[in-house]
């Protein structure tokens, strides 16, 4: 264990690093565009910049000032007639500030133009549900099914059963999921009307969304499926031609005794890894069918936050998507360890 | 070296000859017995033995491969479809995607293309067959009939209508365009507001009534709908004039026989018409001739009032009301006209003012501003329109006076007479089928409008079969999409080069050099192989722009990391082989060995990787034109499918047909990968 340790540890370092990297890279790519037109009355605009100020953003003066660049609004007067004049912070003062503010206060910034002034982790932890609802439902019912299909496969292996399975496997994983939903939305509810063409409205109640979540859970399950019929039935076939196999049956085991026995469990084996790393590949799908059912979740908070440059938003939107998939990678790597101890993730090659 | 030689140029009969003897020896010691020298004979000694040519050619590698490949048809399949979509793609947009400007000027009128050639449902059979025939059903039509019960609605020309659904007719309590018939109904509610606890009324505009000289009569017909805690109310004809109601029986009137519903769907029931002598009834009136005292024309609005006590729900329906007068003048018949209705949810359409002009037609009710049809028949029908001979068909367009002008110097047509003011097409221009003007028509001498045939018009030699149909920019869908596909495909293979190119020499100098070159090489990709690509691809649209290098710049960035790693573990696999030793024991350097020696062993690999790197470009690149960051200025497949996502609910098959390419693209793609790696490493057959 202590290997392990040490290992998920460089892992987990490695990990905060590449996230601090990347978001360090988007940050000033992110930056280094205009900012967002600020609406609203001057009171309103005055208002975002204060806050932007305090988040260390923006500068204010009293005085105009030379040397920083044109002022972000017009010169604000307040009622008791003092002026206040905004400027840009150097970008890298910007960097400084939004980088104590994780470090010390763990503050991420607030949303500028989606929920003006709402913190964008308020924002993210509300977006978050959705999406991994549907996910996990998507994967609650893909994995039985798909483990179904491929042991039938595997079973009947090189019989017509087996051949379709194969077929339908092989257009269910070529055809993109955004083909898919489409043609679900098409035939589910604008030709027969028997589920809504979009996800709900905030605050209805839950057999709407109930009803709502359907398409995009078989969206995602068409797919997710075909991926683990054809991981299942590849591994079912591998350990079905084992000599160990054979032995058994020479022992005088039935077929069915040798597959539930034998086969089955040493191919679930390296399904393991593949589940995590299946509802990762899922989550990332999502994001465009988020954008076409119109979910509320973080997929499309990531389109919002990029159409509406709302730098904040996006930044933690990336830094969950990335610290998603960076921590799926390391899983997976600590699973396979886990579920075969003949595998040593990072062990030097004897 | 020498001894190698000789031995070489020694002839097949010295060796054997040389052996033998050598065996004759060894066999005479072990028996301890003389054996004669004829009971050895040469074997096959009348025969010349010499290398005998395979009889099976040989074969290379790549050949071999191919071999299997060619048996596994599926494969073969998804090669000669993703063979012609190329040929395709190249072929079909090749004289442009928009076949003609959006205006026509010149010899023609202005006319805007986009009005005729956008949305039209693909065609591929003949119109009436009843799939992509290039018809479109318009569900839940008005159906408005004439007295014959022929369909007139929309003024379609009978060609357009390939056929009507079934009609639905139904009675309706709210006011539609397409309604007729039925009660115009005053309600009022308990609750309600109104003085005078529970009247109801309604009468037309006021008309200057000389009851000196003629009789006029009202004539009204009553309905009851007997509707649920509604009670019957007490009528009366009233008269309405200086703000002031008159009810002019006294609120004797009965209701008389009733009669039957017109429908079983129909809610109410019919009274029999009543019919008043307005005259008599004025000239009677006591607070009227109080009022007007000798009066010999009455200024006011006829109509008609109910009331009830104030607790109780009720309504008044009338199904129409009549004036008419003795008075055979043709204005005084056209104004009571106005003033009287048969057609209940006209009536209640009617709006108060039209042009700030006080609306004739208009009845004043105790709901002041609308009040409601009951039991208005609609009839409602599903329509099969054939939009090619719609938007193609005989069109009418209006025209300058200059290019009718420009027509008449060409020929096309002529005036009649020498009348300008009426026109004909010459007979010429009809033989010779390039006439598109059917008839000119000008109404108040100043617009000129001209009825043409269109697709001769747009300049067509036939009628355009678009067997796609076009998208909501007037393009061809079949053009338009193949012309998306040439560019996802340029882009897919582009990028799949560059990453392969990039992947493979990272892949080479991390693997060959391993130790600490590798290490730090890894680190990196590691880094980057960490970045989502949606992020990075995000960034560069926003930052960069949407351009087609951007897209290839950005989908290069992390896409050769598949290939780097493949090409790494099989330089690991391959590095250390003797005969890579032996090559670098003969001196040959780094290059050389990467390049001649281990390289090709991974050739197989990596076209495979390359194959399936297409697909998943085109597919990434789709994705973010979801996401509104697609190509600028290109269209892609990836927008053509965005921007047409929007149209799923109207016109599906501006969806389905790119999706359709683009999915068939990712099978035969899948396909045809599938089966080259298959063929390059049989051992990995039907791992995925």
């Amino acid at each position: 264990m202590p290997y392990l340790l040490k290992y998920s540890l460089k892992r987990i370092v490695l990990l905060i690093f590449t996230t601090f990297v990347i978001l360090t890279i988007t940050f000033f790519l992110m930056k280094m565009l205009p900012d967002p037109p600020i609406s609203g009355n001057n009171v309103a605009q005055n208002a975002y910049c204060q806050d932007q100020v305090s988040q260390g953003y923006y500068l204010v003066f009293h005085t105009e000032q030379t040397g920083l660049g044109s002022t972000i609004i017009p010169p604000y007067t307040d009622p008791t007639g003092a002026t206040f004049f905004y400027y840009r912070r150097p970008l890298i003062d910007q960097y400084f500030s939004w980088l104590t503010g994780i470090f010390t206060r763990w503050e991420w910034g607030t949303s500028s133009v989606i929920q003006r002034q709402a913190d964008a982790i308020y924002i993210i932890g509300q977006r978050l549900v959705p999406t991994i609802t549907i996910n996990i439902f998507a994967l609650i019912i893909s994995l039985p099914l798909g483990f179904i299909f491929g042991i039938i496969a595997a079973l009947k292996k090189n019989k017509p059963t087996d051949h379709v399975i194969s077929t339908v496997v092989m257009i269910f994983i070529s055809v993109p999921s955004f083909v898919i939903i489409s043609l679900l939305m098409l035939w589910l509810s604008y030709d027969t009307g028997w589920l809504p063409s979009s996800w709900p409205i905030n605050g209805s109640p839950i057999s709407a969304y109930a009803r709502a979540m359907v398409i995009p859970v078989l969206a995602l399950c068409f797919g997710t499926i075909a991926a683990f019929t054809r991981y299942t039935r590849a591994e079912l076939c591998e350990v079905m031609s084992s000599e160990f196999l054979l032995l058994a049956r020479t022992k005088g085991l039935t077929k069915s005794q040798c597959v539930v026995r034998h086969a089955l469990r040493n191919s679930l084996v390296p399904l393991v890894p593949m589940i995590i790393g299946q509802f990762i590949g899922i989550l990332g799908g999502s994001v465009v069918l988020e954008q076409l059912y119109g979910i509320q979740g973080i997929g499309r908070l990531f389109v919002e936050a990029i159409n509406a440059r709302d730098y904040n938003v996006l930044l933690v939107d990336m830094a969950v998507f990335t610290m998603i998939s960076l921590a799926a990678s390391l899983l997976v790597d600590l699973s396979y360890g886990i579920v075969d101890p003949r595998i040593r993730m990072g062990a030097k090659a004897s | 070296m020498n001894d190698q030689l000789e031995n070489k140029n020694t002839s097949p009969e010295e060796t054997q000859g040389f052996e033998l003897i050598d065996a004759f020896t060894e066999a005479k010691s072990a028996d301890g017995q003389e054996v004669s020298s004829d009971d050895f004979k040469f074997v096959q000694q009348d025969k010349s033995i010499h290398d005998v040519k395979f009889s099976t050619k040989p074969t290379t590698f790549f050949r071999d491969a191919m071999r299997r490949f060619a048996k596994n048809k599926s494969s073969v399949v998804g090669g000669i479809i993703l063979g012609i979509l190329f040929i395709l793609a190249i072929i079909l947009p090749i004289d442009g995607v928009i076949p003609f400007n959006t205006t026509i000027g010149s010899s023609g009128g202005e006319v805007n293309i986009l009005n005729y050639e956008t949305n039209l449902p693909p065609k591929i059979f003949d119109t009436g067959t009843g799939f992509l025939d290039g018809t479109l059903e318009m569900k839940n039509q008005p159906y408005p009939i004439d007295n014959n019960g022929n369909y007139i609605g929309l003024g379609a020309s009978e060609e357009c209508i390939v056929g009507i659904g079934d009609v639905y007719t139904g009675y309706s309590n709210v006011y539609s365009s397409d309604g007729e018939g039925g009660y115009a109904t005053v309600t009022r509610n308990v609750d309600s507001s109104e003085e005078n606890t529970g009247i109801g009324w309604m009468y037309s505009v006021s008309y200057e009534y000389d009851i000196s000289q003629y009789d006029y009569t009202f004539s009204f017909t009553l309905g009851w709908a007997n509707a649920e805690d509604y009670v019957q109310p007490e009528f009366d004809v009233l008269f309405y004039a200086n703000n002031t109601y008159y009810p002019l029986t006294d609120y004797s009137l009965e209701y008389g026989t009733i009669g039957e519903k017109a429908d079983n769907d129909a809610t109410v029931y019919p009274y029999e018409t009543q019919e008043v002598n307005l005259t008599t009834l004025l000239k009677n009136n006591a607070a009227i001739q109080e009022d007007f005292p000798d009066a010999t024309t009455i200024t006011g609005s006829v109509g008609l009032i109910f009331k009830a006590d104030s607790n109780s729900r009720t309504a008044i329906y009338v199904h129409d009301a009549t004036l008419s007068s003795t008075n055979e003048s043709s204005r005084e018949q056209a104004q009571l006209a106005n003033r009287s209705f048969d057609d209940a949810n006209e009536l209640v359409g009617q709006p108060m003012t039209i042009n700030n002009q006080p609306n004739p037609r208009y009845w004043t009710n105790n709901s002041s501003t609308q009040f409601n049809p009951t039991d208005a028949r609609t009839s409602r029908c599903d329509i099969i329109y054939d939009m090619y001979q719609v938007r193609y068909g005989l069109n009418s367009i209006t025209i300058a006076q200059s290019v009718l002008d420009n027509w008449v110097s060409q020929g096309l047509v002529e005036y009649t007479d020498g009348n300008p003011a009426s026109y004909r097409k010459t007979e010429l221009g009809e033989a010779n089928n390039d006439v598109y003007v059917e008839s000119i028509s000008q109404d108040n001498g100043s617009t000129l409008s001209a009825n043409v045939i269109m697709w001769k018009y747009l300049g067509y030699d036939h009628m355009p079969k678009h067997i796609f149909g076009t998208d909501s920019k007037g393009r061809d869908l079949l053009k338009y999409v193949f012309s998306g596909l040439r560019t996802s495909l340029l882009l897919g293979l582009i990028v799949a080069a560059i990453n392969i190119f990039i992947g493979v020499i990272w892949g080479s100098i991390s693997g060959y050099f391993g130790g600490k070159v590798d290490l730090i090489m890894e680190r990196f990709v590691d880094i980057l192989a960490g970045i989502p690509w949606i992020v990075l691809m995000t960034v560069l649209c926003i930052k960069m722009g949407q351009t087609f290098f951007v897209f290839a710049l950005a989908l290069c960035l992390t896409g050769w990391i598949g290939t780097e790693s493949v090409t790494r573990s099989q330089f690991y696999r391959y590095k250390g082989r003797e005969y890579v030793l032996a090559s670098r024991t003969l001196g040959a350097r780094a290059p050389r060995l990467i390049f001649r020696h281990i390289l090709p062993n991974a050739i197989g690999t990596i076209v495979t990787n390359s194959i399936l790197m297409v697909p998943s470009v085109i597919f990434n690149e789709a994705t973010i034109s979801y996401l509104g960051l697609g190509l600028q200025g290109l269209d892609s497949l990836g927008v053509i499918l965005s921007d047409n996502q929007n149209l799923l609910n109207q016109y599906p098959y501006q969806l389905i047909v790119p999706a359709v390419i683009i999915s068939l693209l990712m099978i035969c793609f899948n396909l045809f990968g599938n089966g080259l790696r298959d063929a390059f490493n049989p051992s990995l057959k039907g791992s995925d």
